[in-house]
């Protein structure tokens, strides 16, 4: 088995006195797509923000060999555990191309900016054809790639996506979830997907979790998973 | 006919100035959502560094301009980094009171050190001046209406295209996602505010060029920075010219046909009728 690239272990964190994350435990490996589900309001968002160093957190989390939880947002990003939010949080009145050179921002090296941008249209491109659009007039799907595209071109070693499929329609939803397993498998980027919806999560996925109430209460295969009758039960209504 | 013209002219030329003066606190609006009463401080202050470098430094007040805005610049970080980023993203009206509160000081501070005296800044070339299709340009007024135009479009430029500009735009439009991808906002707004205050000294050195200098032009000028910044809007850097053109007109017509003291009459006015006319323009941006 390959090296575990994120360990969490007893993490908690929540907002002022109330506590949303419980001693929460799991980990993802160098190379894996690991997808961590939970219905509304069971800290995925939460928890995202937590690892990414945005919000006051207790225990232990493991990044590439470092203990980074009492980091500051910036160094964790700089170490390469790069998250795109929930919602996208596309600079809108932006271009795309000035979107894509935010995820860079921290490359001072302009020649290294120009590799890291011609990778990403690579991979999407479309978003050369209209890189001085601004991001705003963009449909959902293509403005979920703009957002994974910005992630990209910070290098991340682990690439964390927040709700992609939110607002979708499913073909759209299935384009994205391949260019994630293109992201891992050419690029050797780590993937964490963090979703509500079950099939699609599952679907690329290595591994899963199921979270519910800030508490880890299943993982395993994700084909297992997704056969698992609770998981069924609360998640598919079958 | 020919009186018209100069009008036209004199008009033009003090507003590329008030194109200068605006651009700051324009800038520091929409990224900081701060309105920066102290605007009008750092003009004057810039006006007086600049009037020093010449006076005492014998530096030819356009080449002292750059000093100027230097040291307004770092003024301006420090007031950031040290009073302001305590109440950055607080409510609009507590950034008003700090902000009128250090205006209070450096007003007060500048008539300890300089004086109530009135003061110019007179090189020798002060005089001289070239005809214009029958109108009289001095060759002073010109100069200050190119630089303050240059400046403009260079700031315009280098938040179009440089790193760290784009930062600035990208913070402004949404903080979350740009603290996400790397960007200290404590920093940035420190930058921000500092560039902001760089502008308007940089502005008040020309200011001290065309007019006289005392430590109380401040206040009025911030006003007539608030009132071009809403005509020009605070989405793009440029709009400050159509905002400033706009008021040197009105008040070069205004001191022609209705007469000099009634330029302020005639600015405050136009703001109050934007004001009227656009209210959704201004709340969108600060409520
Ligand atoms: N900024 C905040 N301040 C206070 N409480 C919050 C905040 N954000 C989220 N919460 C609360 O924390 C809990 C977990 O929210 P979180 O956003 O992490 O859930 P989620 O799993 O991402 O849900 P969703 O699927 O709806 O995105 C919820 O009870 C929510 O009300
Ligand atoms: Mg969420």
């Amino acid at each position: 088995m390959s090296e575990v690239l994120l360990g969490v272990d007893k993490l908690g964190a929540g907002y002022g006195d109330m506590a949303v994350l419980l001693d929460m435990s799991f980990e993802v490996r160098q190379g894996e797509i690991v997808s961590l589900v939970g219905s509304n309001g069971a800290g995925k968002t939460t928890l995202m923000r937590a690892l990414s160093g945005l919000l006051p957190r207790k225990g232990s989390i493991r990044f590439a060999g470092s203990e980074i939880s009492g980091m500051a947002a910036e160094r964790i990003f700089s170490l390469g555990l790069v998250q795109v939010p929930e919602g996208r949080q596309l600079f809108g009145q932006m271009s795309v191309l000035d979107n894509l050179l935010m995820g860079a921002y921290l490359c001072r090296d302009k020649k290294e900016e120009k590799r890291r941008l011609e990778r990403v249209f690579e991979l999407f491109p479309i978003l050369q054809e209209r890189r001085s659009q601004r991001a705003g007039v963009f449909s959902g799907g293509e403005q979920q790639m703009i957002a994974i595209a910005r992630a990209l071109m910070a290098e991340p070693r682990l690439l964390m996506v927040d709700e992609m499929s939110l607002g979708l329609a499913p073909v759209i939803v299935d384009k994205l979830l391949d260019a994630l397993v293109a992201i891992r498998d050419e690029r050797g980027v780590t993937v964490l997907l963090v979703e509500q919806d079950v099939f699609s999560a599952f679907s690329i996925a290595d591994r899963g979790y199921v979270l519910e109430l800030g508490k880890i209460v299943r993982e395993g295969n994700a084909e297992e998973l997704v056969e698992d009758p609770e998981v069924r039960r609360a998640y598919l209504g079958i | 006919m020919d009186l018209i013209w100069q009008i036209f002219l004199n008009g033009i030329f003090l507003g590329g100035l008030y194109a200068l003066m605006a651009l700051g606190l324009a800038l520091v609006w929409g990224v900081l959502n701060i309105v920066n009463l102290a605007h009008g401080a750092f003009i004057m202050l810039g006006a007086y560094a600049c009037y020093y470098l010449y006076t005492g430094g014998h530096i030819d007040p356009f080449l002292a301009l750059p000093l100027a805005m230097l040291i307004i610049f770092a003024l301006g970080y420090l007031i950031q980094r040290f009073v302001l980023n305590l109440i950055v993203r607080s409510a609009m009206f507590t950034t008003l009171l700090i902000t009128f509160g250090i205006d209070v000081v450096l007003t007060y501070m500048a008539q300890i050190i300089f004086t109530a005296d009135f003061k110019t800044i007179n090189p020798p070339y002060a005089g001289s001046n070239f005809q214009l299709f029958g109108a009289t340009v001095p060759y002073v007024q010109m100069f200050t209406f190119v630089v303050a135009l240059a400046v403009t479009v260079g700031l315009s430029v280098f938040l179009r295209r440089a790193r760290l500009g784009r930062a600035i735009r990208a913070t402004a439009q949404n903080l979350t996602a740009a603290r996400l991808y790397g960007v200290n906002p404590r920093t940035l707004y420190a930058i921000t505010f500092a560039l902001g205050a760089a502008l308007a000294g940089g502005a008040g050195g020309l200011y001290g060029m065309v007019s006289q200098i005392n430590p109380y032009i401040g206040a009025p000028l911030t006003a007539k920075s608030f009132a071009i910044a809403i005509i020009g809007g605070l989405d793009n850097p440029l709009g400050v010219i159509v905002g400033g053109l706009f008021l040197g007109l009105v008040e070069s017509f205004t001191a022609l046909y209705i007469g000099p003291t009634y330029t302020s009459v005639a600015s405050f006015g136009i703001l109050v009728l934007v004001l009227i006319i656009r209210p959704t323009g201004i709340l969108g941006r600060t409520a």
